[in-house]
């Protein structure tokens, strides 16, 4: 089923990058950009979006943040975070989320395995 | 061992045991970024098992100068958490413009050439500083929080001087000077990784160190 991607990163190349390996993948999807947290926001009352690659160092709001946000409002969007911030602190963040993990430089596989996720109902974050 | 560490004055430089666990824990975060940064740039860069010094403030430019030539790009972010100070990775400007290429999609479009490149640029430092401190943080403990990066371009002097200059004062502490070097199928591109810490971090970082080595001798016994 043809789906709508958001890719959020403050870097053009980032977004080029990743928009480019998600329609390698799923050429029937459609993408959509924002720079940042706040234009995730904006894209989000324009376009149903059902999942979400955030980039985790970002001005304003980092990638967990945006995240959460994003979560409250649409609890099933599929959403991945990409870092090369592999720090304890960050991957407990993200996996408390029910977020995915992807790290920076991406991996085409993990990226792949990823989208292909998506065609499942999302898997709620345990219960603390 | 970690109270020895902690009871020492902040501004008391590294013992050789915590510089050789510095030394430690930056090469295997520069490992980490080593490869991260092989898989940015695909076959074009192989890079070298890293090595770690921990040098004077004032012995840092002129080293950085001698080992890399002509003007410089350096990409740098600024640090909080378990220290506060700057992390730089800089290498020839003379280089930059193969990693670019190798980051760079093959049909950017001119106009967009230009921005790309400094972005190209920043990410390449954000993947080489992220890889190797997300590292080091998880080994000591604590978090490492990184600022957005920065590109700036000149001799390691000025760059580094434009560092300390958003970053509060820095005193004369020893800095871990980490040393990356990139090697190309036809040339060596060399690199390096510098930590410079801002006065009043030193006690701090000491005792993370005292941690990480309490905890390494525990395992170890």
């Amino acid at each position: 089923m043809s789906k709508t991607a958001i890719i959020v990163d403050d870097s053009k190349l980032s977004r080029m990058h990743v928009r480019a390996m998600v329609l390698r993948h799923k050429p029937d999807w459609s993408v959509v950009e924002a720079a940042n947290g706040d234009e995730l926001f904006q894209r989000l009352g324009e376009t149903t979006v059902d999942v979400a690659i955030i980039d985790y160092n970002m001005p304003g709001d980092n990638g967990v943040e945006a995240a959460g946000k994003l979560r409250e409002l649409h609890p099933d969007i599929h959403i991945a975070i990409i870092t090369a911030n592999a720090q304890d602190a960050v991957v407990s963040g993200i996996r408390a989320l029910g977020a995915a993990f992807m790290p920076k430089p991406l991996d085409e596989e993990q990226v792949s395995r990823f989208l292909a996720s998506t065609a499942l109902p999302r898997r709620r974050a345990p219960q603390a | 061992m970690t109270g020895a560490a902690l009871g020492m004055p902040p501004e008391a430089a590294l013992d050789d045991l915590e510089r050789d666990a510095l030394a430690e824990l930056g090469n295997i975060g520069l490992g980490k970024a080593s490869t991260a940064l092989g898989r940015m740039v695909g076959e074009l860069v192989v890079v070298s098992v890293p090595s770690v010094d921990v040098l004077p403030l004032d012995e840092v430019a002129p080293s950085l100068e001698a080992a890399l030539s002509g003007p410089l790009v350096g990409v740098s972010e600024s640090l909080g958490g378990i220290f506060d100070g700057t992390a730089l990775f800089l290498f020839p400007e003379a280089d930059s413009l193969p990693l670019v290429r190798a980051v760079l999609p093959p049909d950017v479009p001119a106009e967009d050439a230009a921005l790309l490149e400094e972005e190209a640029l920043a990410e390449l430092g954000n993947v080489v500083l992220n890889s190797a401190l997300a590292l080091v943080a998880n080994q000591l403990g604590g978090g490492i929080d990184t600022g957005l990066p920065v590109v700036r371009r000149g001799t390691a002097g000025a760059i580094l001087a434009a560092c300390r200059g958003t970053g509060g004062t820095v005193g004369g502490e020893d800095l871990p000077l980490l040393h990356i070097d990139l090697r190309a199928t036809a040339q060596t591109i060399g690199g390096r990784v510098v930590l410079v810490l801002d006065a009043g971090s030193m006690g701090r970082l000491k005792a993370s160190l005292g941690g990480f080595i309490g905890r390494s001798r525990a395992v170890g016994v």
